[in-house]
């Protein structure tokens, strides 16, 4: 694509973007109005307020600390959903018994609602950081499970087979093909895995943190600071939106981008 | 001492049955063409005598380490031309004699080392398989249809590294369909012809 063509991308998807913030707006001060009919208008701020305290948290420096909370513990979550979701992924998908054996499982753990883990950890381990960590991790290994055994079976056989004849040292198998080979699905699999981490977090804070985003919504609720509440709850939708179009978008793509790339070389 | 023989190999695919009775003794120094149409069992015997497919009955008797070219190449994507050389480069080999073989391999059939497999045509990718095979010379080579996708210019060449080959000493068989006159000029006396013309397919000493 040539300057004009990119920059004239850009403008539309510019022109995209303020079009749905608009329209958002626009259903927002409706529902508002509606809300504060049935309602009153002391549960239902307006969007003017809730824009205020937005600001008011986001210049105060509370707001990006606590949402730091709520990421820094994601990724904690997510490192070692990783870390174990890696090895035994790879292990499984080496050897087809051990998949076969813990798929009814996995299964069962990536059907759980986070809210099992949450109950669970409170009670063996009270309240505090490690619940969401806990919950992330428990709601986010199967996914990196099953997709780095999905990899591990989808390398090419014939590859495989090519360094066996050629006596190629295991330790170099993995490093050259097997971890190359995965990467597609694992960065696929980190797509879903941040998504879920995200919103795992917050509600796993909700119920069991005194700090974070996901607590502050629980006490602006406890307080009925209806501001607060809805403030809160922006900050974490802007959150998620931005990590969806700064970093699953484009792993999303890129895992895409490498699983076409594959295809059409063992021919 | 090397030796590559087939016993007995008996090989179907579902109702299928390909090899019945193949048995055969592969003859070091000399360059064993299985000729025959497509779709035959020549592959099958190859991936067999490689051990890359088991048998359901008989067996392979092979002293010697083997290279091999089979049809679908198996090229490592997302390495290099050169990297995907050095992949099968053996441990220990001293960094120098390394880069000089890949360098030389790449040069002969002019391959761009820094490709990836992505950018190659058809052609190229047989070319790159085919200079693995060569890379580092191996008592048992295993070539199944190296001229496809070639012209006769590359035959020739390729010939020249099979006569090459089998004059040190190694068992070298290979699959072919009519095409082989480039072989048969370039390697004069190498050369044992197996006409498979039958299926199931029956080779006997």
């Amino acid at each position: 694509m040539n300057a004009t063509g990119s920059a004239s991308a850009r403008s539309k998807k510019f022109a995209n973007v303020l079009f749905t913030c608009l329209v958002s707006a626009l259903i927002w001060a409706a529902l508002v109005k509606t809300a504060n009919l049935c309602l009153g208008s002391a549960m239902t701020p307006g969007p003017a307020a809730i824009l205020k305290k937005f600001g008011a948290l986001l210049f105060s420096g509370e707001m990006l600390r606590e949402m730091g909370l709520t990421a820094g513990r994601g990724l904690v979550g997510v490192f070692f959903a990783n870390v174990l979701g890696l090895v035994l992924g790879v292990l499984a998908g080496k050897f087809g018994f051990l998949l076969r054996l813990t798929a009814p499982l996995v299964s069962g753990i990536q059907s759980c609602p986070p809210i099992v883990w949450i109950a669970f950890v409170m009670v063996w381990a009270g309240t505090g950081s490690l619940v969401p960590v806990a919950t992330v991790f428990a709601a986010t290994v199967p996914f990196v499970f099953s997709n780095t055994a999905q990899g591990v079976m989808g390398l090419p056989r014939r590859i495989l087979q090519t360094a066996k004849i050629y006596d190629v040292s295991p330790a170099k198998v993995f490093r050259l093909v097997t971890l190359p080979g995965i990467m597609p699905f694992w960065l696929a699999g980190l797509s879903a895995v941040l998504s879920t981490a995200w919103k795992a977090a917050a509600v796993a804070e909700y119920m069991g943190s005194r700090d974070g985003a996901g607590a502050k919504i629980y006490w602006s609720y406890a307080k009925l600071d209806m501001e607060s509440l809805h403030a809160w709850a922006l900050a974490l939708i802007v959150f998620g939106l931005l990590v969806e179009s700064l970093l699953i978008t484009p792993l999303r793509d890129k895992a895409a981008r490498m699983a076409s790339r594959s295809e059409a070389c063992v021919r | 001492m090397t030796f590559l023989r087939a016993r007995d190999v008996r090989k179907s695919f579902g109702e299928k049955l390909v090899l019945e009775n193949v048995t055969r003794d592969f003859p070091a120094g000399k360059i064993t063409l299985l000729s025959g149409p497509s779709g035959i069992g020549k592959s099958t015997i190859l991936e067999i005598l490689a051990g890359m497919t088991k048998p359901d009955g008989g067996r392979v008797e092979r002293f010697g380490k083997v290279s091999v070219a089979l049809q679908d190449n198996a090229i490592i994507p997302w390495l290099t031309a050169a990297g995907n050389l050095s992949f099968v480069v053996p441990k220990g080999t001293p960094p120098a004699e390394r880069e000089r073989a890949i360098a030389d391999k790449l040069n002969f059939f002019e391959l761009d080392g820094r490709s990836l497999p992505g950018e190659l045509s058809g052609g190229m990718l047989r070319r790159l398989c085919l200079a693995r095979a060569f890379l580092f010379p191996r008592p048992i080579l295993l070539l199944d249809e190296p001229f496809a996708f070639l012209d006769e210019r590359w035959h020739r060449a390729i010939s020249g590294l099979m006569k090459k080959s089998a004059e040190e000493g190694a068992i070298v068989v290979m699959s072919g369909h009519s095409e082989n006159e480039a072989l048969r000029e370039t390697a004069p006396g190498l050369e044992v012809t197996i006409e498979i013309d039958r299926s199931p397919v029956i080779v006997r000493d």
